[in-house]
């Protein structure tokens, strides 16, 4: 339960970076572009993953010591 | 049509509610929990207008509350409940949801104006999206409501708190007016200080100026992100521990907990004024949404640390020490 919670978290956190378009600019460079929604997915997991890491860190250590 | 049976003998209970086809309590809740998820989701499909996230996440967290309880802790005389569906009520269960689909769909047009809008129409048109939630009063009055909810009032007043405070995006929309001033002030009052010369520019999007750096706050500054992270977070965190929890002290620490996200919202964007008008303006626009994410988390941490231990019931923790460990 717990590594399949941490994998979904860590799918999600890098999924989106997958999802970069490419794009050129007027030299005709090639140029990454990332949408907003996208940069709030790559947050939103991140943030994720570390509350839920953090958690079960907290939930492994002895209850006197919460 | 309804049978409320206290069977004294336990070892003959599964073979006589199996030919009976009558469920335990929690089993019993659990299929009308699961049918009514299958039904508001097929609701909201087949009528996009009913499109609410609130009433699923909220089914959803009682049917995984209920499952984590599962059958034990019951006070004693009500473990042995058995209740059973009639045909009747399921056909009125499903008749019922039909009729919200045809009714949803024949009135999408006039109501599609109203959907999504901060306004009242659209306040009335999202609080009546929850009718989706009204044909499971048929499949639960098939048995005393009152003695089913007895047994489940924890996790039926978590389901509500879920329904009612779950992402709570149009709330703060609704409110931003207000929300936003009080938000500033803040903020405001607080920066004030650690940099001489700040100003307070009044509008519906408040605006902090300083000597290099000036900070609007939109409404995408409201902690939304921190009130639905602390949402998801908080709600995994009961989900997994829901049995060793107390629950009246998890009731009081949510509550809580979505006031420290509001204060830390605050210390955010004070820190972003701050360290903006001390040299640091151009790193601040550039990193503070993608910073904002771990801000969040770190303060749900924090917060967690300083309330986990008191949000278990440690009497019952102690006994069973693998449950929390």
């Amino acid at each position: 339960m717990k590594k399949l919670l941490l994998l979904a978290c860590l799918a999600g956190a890098l999924l989106p970076s997958g999802a970069k378009a490419e794009d050129h600019d007027r030299e005709d460079h090639p140029k990454h572009h990332m949408r907003v929604n996208e940069m709030t997915g790559i947050g939103i997991s991140a943030a994720a993953l570390v509350g839920v890491a953090g958690y079960f860190l907290l939930r492994r250590r002895p209850l006197h010591l919460v | 049509m309804v049978s409320l049976n206290n069977t004294p003998d336990a070892s003959a209970r599964p073979r006589t509610a199996l030919l009976s086809g009558s469920l335990p309590a929690s089993r019993f809740l659990l299929s009308v929990l699961l049918l009514t998820l299958i039904a508001v989701t097929l609701d909201q499909f087949f009528s996009p207008i009913l499109y609410s996230s609130s009433p699923l996440w909220a089914t959803a967290t009682w049917v995984l509350l209920v499952w984590r309880r599962g059958e034990t802790s019951f006070p004693p005389g009500n473990d042995q409940l058995h209740f059973s569906f009639s045909t009747q009520r399921v056909t009125a269960f499903f008749a019922a949801h039909l009729l919200i689909v045809f009714a949803a769909r024949w009135f999408t047009e006039a109501l599609q104006p109203l959907a999504g809008s901060v306004s009242l129409g659209g306040t009335l048109l999202a609080g009546m999206k929850l009718c989706v939630l009204a044909p499971t009063l048929a499949l639960l009055s098939a048995c005393p409501v009152e003695r089913i909810l007895s047994l489940y009032t924890a996790e039926a007043i978590a389901g509500l708190v879920v329904l009612i405070t779950f992402f709570p995006r149009r709330t703060l929309e609704s409110l931003w007016p207000w929300y936003g001033q009080v938000l500033a002030r803040f903020v405001y009052f607080l920066a004030d200080l650690m940099v001489p010369g700040i100003g307070y520019i009044r509008s519906l999007t408040p605006t902090l100026t300083g000597p290099d750096l000036d900070v609007t706050i939109i409404l995408d500054c409201s902690g939304i992100n921190g009130f639905e992270l602390f949402d998801l977070l908080f709600g995994l965190v009961v989900i997994l521990d829901w049995n060793p929890l107390c629950k009246r002290r998890t009731f009081l620490s949510y509550f809580a907990g979505l006031f420290a996200m509001f204060l830390g919202n605050a210390l955010r964007i004070t820190s972003f004024v701050v360290l903006g008008n001390h040299g640091f303006a151009e790193s601040i626009t550039r990193v503070h949404i993608a910073a904002g994410w771990i801000f969040f988390s770190v303060v749900f941490l924090v917060y967690l640390c300083l309330t986990y231990g008191w949000t278990l019931n440690k009497k019952s923790a102690s006994a069973e020490p693998q449950t929390v460990a």
